[in-house]
This record gives C-alpha cells, structure tokens and sequence, in this order.
C-alpha cells in the first residue's frame, strides 16, 4: 500500500488549522465589543526645563473593561502628529506610544507637554484603572533625560 | 431608466446614494457617511456640550439610519431627516449622563466654547449674546444660518409649526439688533 | 393702501439676516471632535454586514471555509518558516545592529539616533539599512519606530 505524501501534508495543516483559531480566540480583547461609553485620555510627560524631543510611553487599561479606540497626537507642534504604535493594539488594552522630533530646542516643549491622547471606549458601570510607564525620554541630542509621565482622564462637563 | 453613464465623473447625489444603498450598496452608504459625519457629530456637540457623548450619538444616529434599509424613502432634505434622531439620542445620552452622575444640566443648543481668533472679537461677543437667548430661539438660529435649513426644513426637523419657527427666529433676531454687543451687525 | 401680500412680504424681510450677522454666525468657533478610526470601522462594518446580499444569504461560503482556513493556515506557517534572518524576533545580529545607540534596548531613541543622522546626512548605507531595501532613508527609521512599538515584545527589544 503506497501512502501519499499529499494527504499527509493536508492533513498536518488542516490540524493545525483547527488550532490556530482556538489559540487566535484566546486572544481576544477581555472588553466587552459595541456598547460602552467614550473617554479621553491625556498622557503627558514632564521634562522640567529640559526640552522634550523623544518619548516613548507604555499605556494600559488594569481592569478589563476598557477598548482603545483611537490615538491623537498631543499639543506641541513637536508633538502634534498621532505617534507611532502598533496598529494591533486597537480594541485592546494596551499600547505602547513613541514620538520625536528633529527640530531644534527652540521649537521643543519643556515641563509638563501633552504628548497625546488616547481614546477609550468602556464597558459597563466599573470605574476604568490605568498603568503608564515612562519607557524613554530624550532631549534633542538623543540623550536620555529624567522625566515623569502621567495621565488625566478630560473632564466631561 | 437611470443614464449610468451620467453618473460618473460626479458626485453622486443624497437620493442617489440611497437608492443604491436600498439596493444593498454598501460603498453608497459608506459614502453618505463621510459626507455627513462630520456635521452630525457637530450637531451631537452641540446639544450635548461633551465630544464623547457626541461620539456615541453619531455612532447611534447612522445605526439607527442603517436600520431603515431596506426601503427608505428621503422625503426631505437629508439635513433635516436627520437632526431629529441626533437631537432625540442626544437628549437621551444626556439623560442617562444625568442618572449616572447627578448632573442637573439640560439639553440645549448650546454654543461652543472655543477660543475666538484673536482680532475677532465681535464674534465674541455675539458668542456672548448667543448664550444668553432662550434655548429655542438659540436652536432656530443656528440651524437657519449655520446650517442652511429654509425654514420649513426647520419646522420639519424640529417637529413644529412654520407659524413658531419664524415666530422665534424674529424674537431672537430682535434680541441681536437691539444688544449693544450685536447692533453693529445690522449697521448700515 | 396695504395689500394683503404686504403684510407677509415685511414679515419675511423680518426674519432676513444682515450678510455681516450670518458672516460673523458661520465664523463661531466650533470645538473639533476627534473622531477614531475604530468608530468608523464600527459603523461601516455594520453597514457591510447588513446590506451586503450574500453575507446576508449565508449560502455557499461554508463550502469554502475548509479550504481558506487551510490555505490561512499553510500561510502564515510558511511565513514563520521563511521568514529571512534580520526580521526574526531572535536574531542577536539584527538586534545589535537596531540597537544604534548602544543602550541595549530598541526603542524610540534608536528610531530618533537614525532619523538625526539621515537629517545630517551622516548614515553609513549598508549597517543603517535597517529594512534592507538598499536604501538609508526615512522608511528605515520608520522600521525602526514600528519595531520599538510592537506588542509582542512589549515595545522593548
């Protein structure tokens, strides 16, 4: 009885094929899709006098009820583009967010700057808890600098 | 029968999109969106005074347009059918703001508080006088003048009598020609 | 004498706005709201499910889901397998090669040391060629960016 090699190969991605989907599920965001309220919240980072030409920041939702929706940039001109982020993080919980710019230290914010916002959807009546951290900061020749994130959910009137 | 041939190289009309959204076109659709996201969700801000909650109401106003589909009719100027249910879901997320956070704000109208240019200042102080009106007459104006609705398009969106749009269009008009703040509009 | 149309036609004259007033109405300032992406992908998405025929009929695409998870499948396993050297999570040579500014760590800053050198003019072709398309250019720095940000690795090499 001769086997066939063909059936052999099907039948080891047809296998997998049935797990892949399992494991993609286990992935999925723990908020709950569509229904939920719109928040807005502004990260900042504080360089003190020193002007600000590069962070990167890690931001994450710490209860399990909340989606980001949307990422925009902050309020310096420096900083005013959407920053770089993977793309996979919408309607998860986490991202992680990094912006620089060449300009000169004339053109660069210093103490507290508004670097972006991220914008989050949350499900049901629980009080959404966040966790930023501060992955780097840089002054304009590249050089890391001591400086302090934080974040503020806008205030709706 | 419909010319396709005309129909390209220009934009395609409301009535147009919709008939092709009801005959399951959801490029047409996509394309009604875009052309009146942006004006609901002024809209939204308007009434409820808080992004966020304008967000929901947009989300919530082009589900509830999507639910029509199949075999809906536009009988008016698309403006005008849709105010109602964004003034409507407005209403009802600043209800359900209220019960959540105790809030005794109501629903109106509002003006937006964003800065004026500078050297524009009039605009200020109309902004001013604007806020002061009753939330009607406020309503009346702004979809007149910034929205472009005729006034039977008005009475239409907001479910009233021609007789009261115009009532409360003059009464508000009167208010801006006879405040210090706003005469110089109606100068010679 | 007054004609009966008189009446109306001052009424209408009434309720007539000085074009100075409707400049100065369109010209109030109005708050931008930041729509995301996420919002739009939501309505539009719903918008396909519902008024697309045959995602309604559900009719005939169960024969084909065997065939493209399977062909997904086979997919993405060939892409884990080929994938060349320089873009493997592992690869110590890559690594070392991104990590321009020598702190042991990808992140934005490496991005930022590339895109001042690209400024300046500075950047040696083949070890800052960090896409390998031949080229040291801003697609690399964005290469650079994209990595820093990445989820899996937690935004950190």
């Amino acid at each position: 009885m001769t086997r066939n090699p063909g059936f052999a190969s099907f039948g080891i991605v047809a296998a997998l094929s049935l797990l892949l989907p399992a494991g993609l599920s286990a992935q999925q965001p723990a908020a709950e899709e569509g229904r939920g309220r719109f928040a807005a919240i502004d990260l900042f980072v504080d360089s003190g006098k020193t002007p600000l030409a590069a962070y990167q920041v890690e931001f994450m939702a710490t209860n399990g009820v909340v989606q980001i929706a949307g990422i925009e940039g902050g309020e310096a001109a420096a900083f005013k583009e959407p920053p770089a982020y993977d793309p996979k993080a919408m309607q998860r919980d986490r991202v992680v967010l990094a912006g620089f710019s060449t300009s000169k230290d004339a053109a660069l914010p210093s103490g507290i700057v508004r670097i972006a916002t991220v914008h989050i959807r949350v499900s049901g009546d629980r009080a959404p808890g966040f966790e930023l951290r501060l992955h780097a900061a840089a002054d304009s020749t590249g050089r890391r600098i001591a400086a302090k994130a934080t974040y503020a959910e806008r205030e709706r009137p | 029968m419909r010319d396709q041939t005309a129909l390209q190289g220009r934009e395609r009309s409301d009535l147009e999109l919709i008939d092709a959204i009801n005959g399951g076109d959801d490029g047409a659709f996509e394309m009604l969106y875009w052309r009146y996201r942006d004006w609901v969700v002024g809209l939204a801000l308007r009434f409820t005074g808080d992004s966020d909650t304008a967000l929901d109401v947009m989300q919530e106003t082009f589900l509830y347009l999507l639910r029509k589909f199949p075999g809906f009719r536009l009988t008016c100027q698309f403006k005008t059918f849709l105010y109602t249910p964004v003034r409507n879901l407005s209403i009802a997320a600043r209800e359900k703001a209220k019960r959540c956070q105790g809030t005794g704000d109501e629903i109106g109208d509002s003006v937006p508080d964003a800065a004026v240019p500078p050297g524009d200042e009039s605009v200020e102080e109309l902004r001013q006088v604007l806020a002061g009106l009753p939330e009607e007459q406020r309503e009346v104006i702004l979809l007149r003048f910034v929205d472009d609705l005729s006034l039977a398009e008005i009475a239409e969106a907001m479910e009233i009598p021609l007789g009261t749009v115009k009532s409360r269009l003059h009464n508000a008009l009167e208010t801006l020609r006879n405040d210090g703040r706003t005469r110089e509009f109606f100068g010679k | 004498m007054q004609l009966p149309g008189d009446k109306c036609k001052e009424h209408d004259e009434a309720l007539r706005a000085p074009e100075r007033l409707v400049g100065a109405l369109k010209r109030l300032p109005r708050e931008r709201v930041f729509v995301p992406r996420t919002v739009d992908d939501a309505v539009l998405a719903a918008a396909r499910r519902q008024l697309r025929p045959e995602a309604k009929s559900g009719r005939g695409w169960w024969r084909l889901v065997p065939w493209a998870v399977g062909g997904a499948a086979a997919v993405i396993i060939g892409l884990i397998t080929l994938q060349p050297g320089r873009d493997t999570p592992h690869d110590p040579v890559a690594a070392r090669l991104e990590d321009l500014n020598n702190d042991g760590v990808l992140d934005v800053l490496d991005a930022f040391a590339l895109a001042r050198e690209i400024e300046v003019g500075v950047s040696r072709s083949d070890s800052r060629d960090m896409n390998g398309d031949g080229r040291t250019d801003r697609a690399d720095v964005e290469f650079l960016l994209a990595k820093a940000v990445r989820l899996e690795k937690g935004g950190r090499s």
